[in-house]
């Protein structure tokens, strides 16, 4: 890596986009422009000359970035609560203003900062549970009616597509209950950190910067979090979807192999169970193997 | 009293600092190029299926001790204990003039879904174990088995004590079930034979997801935040992006070891309970009466030292000793303490000659 330590062209007139932005934001005017440019918009400056290697701490550095900064800015709010210039200390509006942060915590959590706990986790879950969806085509439509008995020469198949539904169904529903305890978790977040908040107003070391703020931000919510995933509720939650997601991917892997074997495709169980067979056949080879080996030594002068 | 003593100059300093530091750190990243892993000097010695062995050549005379076989996890990639010159347990090893062997699973695909524990241990982990015999003439090797490598490493210990002189784990967990374990905690519930039996081999994303759960605050988000720290440090910077690159390098996990290794050892806990039996054998630890050296992280999140420590009670050793390394589990590898670590494997070595 070569040394470099001039800043890129750019970096000025970002910066005074930043200034221009908190300029207004800490007098109180509502700033007409955003706090930072997004991942695409940022990536117009390299185009495609960014390493693979590079690429994604780069996209999660924005990200987090952005993230970042939004929370500073919802922390600014609260400083300016406390203590609104020239007045005294308010505990009734720092109070008030800890309800609002918790409320814009709690709602637009992945947004706000960055995705923490929402996005990479949900998000992951719920790309699984496209991929499954996704790749069946029109497989993952809806029976016509719900629950009637399948009649007919399509029986078969319309039980199947009932089948299917189902899972579908019972994965939202586990996607939406684990989405809920994140954002009971998020919650609880913001209380402790209002605690801590309330803490630093009866002691004697005030909270001196965003960063420290931010910090405080993290330790509650890893409080939060760990409170609740070594609770019971929580690993019978993520059991659930996991199982939900399973059950779909299932459900539509017996529609893949259908339609495989409907147009004489190999399939996965016939795949499986060749390796099977090879494996057998391996074992067997080793096993006369060392059975040569053993009887050359018995030969041995 | 105000809790916060941030006036607005200060703020409006901070987050332009902050949106200075993180322009210059993209830009500095976006240069970095493709970052290297693997920094010590090593040729193939065997291959079979997706497993290569390794010999790394040496660096300093030779303390004429047998040499040293590594077996890494299955999950993620071995080139962490060789990450990079100044991190480098290898690097380690090798400077001490140990005679160093690694295995590299390769990244296990369709074709290996059926692997079991069994073919881990009594059969790939076994026959690598015959080669670095066969090629130094030794009758017995040391083993140094590393996380679930070490729980691979004491069961093919306790199946094959004659072929191992000394046996050395690190960050290795043997009870399965102790509170602090939170990973434990959410794989007792999962039905292992349902995801297998739908996925085949467990993508190694969904591992990931499920690390990154663990601490989702720290791991997702702060250490990117606390990026801007370190941004204007180009070293830094790059060891930053090689520790990105290796916990995102994540092989699939062949199905039905993983089923075994959910079922078997995190919700029956048969290590610790004796049951555990592979290809019709028990595998009982009280067999393992070589010396054991245990090596185990104070602060690790993944393997807590209570999953570690309670080795010591199920051997059959007399010699048993243990380094307790302050830091977590990663930070065994790469933090500024990490040199610790060679250099204790080595004493332990040297006092066993």
């Amino acid at each position: 890596m070569s040394e470099h330590n001039s800043n890129p062209p750019w970096l000025d007139a970002w910066v005074s986009m930043q200034q221009d932005f908190w300029q207004k934001m800490l007098s109180g005017q509502a700033p007409a422009v955003p706090t930072m440019p997004g991942p695409a918009q940022f990536m117009q400056f390299f185009g495609g000359s960014v390493p693979d290697s590079s690429s994604d701490v780069s996209r999660k550095m924005l990200e987090f970035g952005e993230g970042y900064l939004g929370v500073a800015r919802e922390f600014w709010k609260l400083v300016q609560a406390a203590a609104p210039a020239g007045a005294p200390t308010d505990a009734q509006r720092l109070q008030q203003e800890l309800e609002k942060l918790r409320h814009s915590f709690t709602e637009g959590f992945a947004k706000l900062y960055g995705a923490p706990l929402g996005a990479d986790l949900m998000s992951a879950w719920q790309r699984m549970g496209e991929a499954a969806t996704s790749a069946m085509g029109g497989a993952g439509r809806q029976p016509s009616i719900p629950g009637l008995p399948p009649l007919g020469l399509t029986r078969e198949k319309q039980e199947a597509m009932e089948q299917l539904g189902r899972a579908a169904l019972r994965y939202q529903q586990a996607l939406a209950k684990f989405g809920e305890l994140l954002a009971r978790v998020s919650g609880d977040a913001v209380d402790r950190l209002s605690r801590r908040v309330v803490k630093h107003a009866s002691g004697d070391a005030p909270i001196g910067s965003f960063r420290a703020m931010y910090d405080l931000w993290v330790e509650s919510g890893e409080e939060a979090f760990a409170a609740a995933a070594h609770g019971a509720d929580f690993a019978k939650a993520q059991a659930e979807l996991n199982d939900a997601l399973m059950e779909l991917r299932a459900e539509q892997q017996k529609q893949v192999e259908e339609w495989a074997r409907s147009l004489d495709l190999p399939t996965r169980s016939e795949i499986n169970s060749l390796i099977k067979r090879i494996g057998t056949l391996k074992n067997r080879v080793r096993e006369m193997e060392e059975e040569i080996e053993q009887l050359k030594k018995g030969r041995a002068p | 009293m105000n809790p916060f003593n941030i006036a607005g100059q200060d703020a409006l300093n901070e987050v332009l600092e902050f949106s200075r530091k993180l322009g210059r750190g993209i830009d500095a990243v976006t240069r970095v190029g493709e970052v290297q892993v693997g920094c010590s000097d090593k040729d193939p010695v065997y291959s079979e299926d997706k497993l290569t062995l390794y010999r790394y050549r040496p660096l300093a005379e030779s303390a004429g001790r047998a040499p040293i076989l590594l077996c890494y996890a299955l999950v993620n990639r071995p080139y962490m204990v060789d990450l990079q010159e100044d991190r480098s347990l290898v690097r380690g090893l090798l400077e001490r003039g140990l005679d160093v062997y690694l295995i590299d699973w390769g990244y296990p695909d369709g074709a290996d879904r059926f692997l079991e524990i069994d073919d881990y241990v009594n059969g790939y982990l076994d026959r690598c174990v015959d080669q670095v015999r066969k090629a130094t003439g030794s009758d017995r090797i040391n083993l140094l088995g590393i996380c679930q490598g070490g729980t691979f490493s004491l069961c093919y210990t306790a199946l094959h004590p004659e072929k191992i002189g000394n046996l050395m784990v690190m960050v290795t967990p043997v009870d399965f079930q102790t509170p602090e374990n939170l990973l434990s905690k959410w794989a007792r519930d999962i039905d292992a034979d349902k995801m297998v039996d739908t996925m085949g081999n467990v993508s190694g994303d969904l591992l990931n997801v499920t690390f990154l759960s663990l601490m989702p605050f720290r791991l997702t988000s702060q250490k990117y935040v606390a990026l801007a720290d370190i941004i204007d440090d180009p070293k830094q910077l790059e060891n930053f992006i090689r520790m990105e690159k290796w916990i995102f390098d994540s092989p699939d996990q062949a199905g039905e070891t993983f089923r075994q290794f959910i079922k078997w050892m995190f919700q029956e806990n048969r290590l610790m309970k004796g049951t555990l039996e592979l290809r019709g054998k028990r595998v009982d630890l009280k067999s393992i009466r070589c010396p054991v050296f245990n090596v185990y992280a104070t602060q690790d999140h993944l393997v807590p030292p209570s999953a570690s420590i309670p080795l010591e009670g199920l051997l059959g050793t007399d010699d048993y000793s243990t380094f307790a390394f302050k830091g977590g589990h990663i930070g065994i590898y790469v933090s500024g303490r990490a040199k610790q670590v060679p250099q204790a494997i080595a004493d332990w070595l040297a006092a066993r000659a």
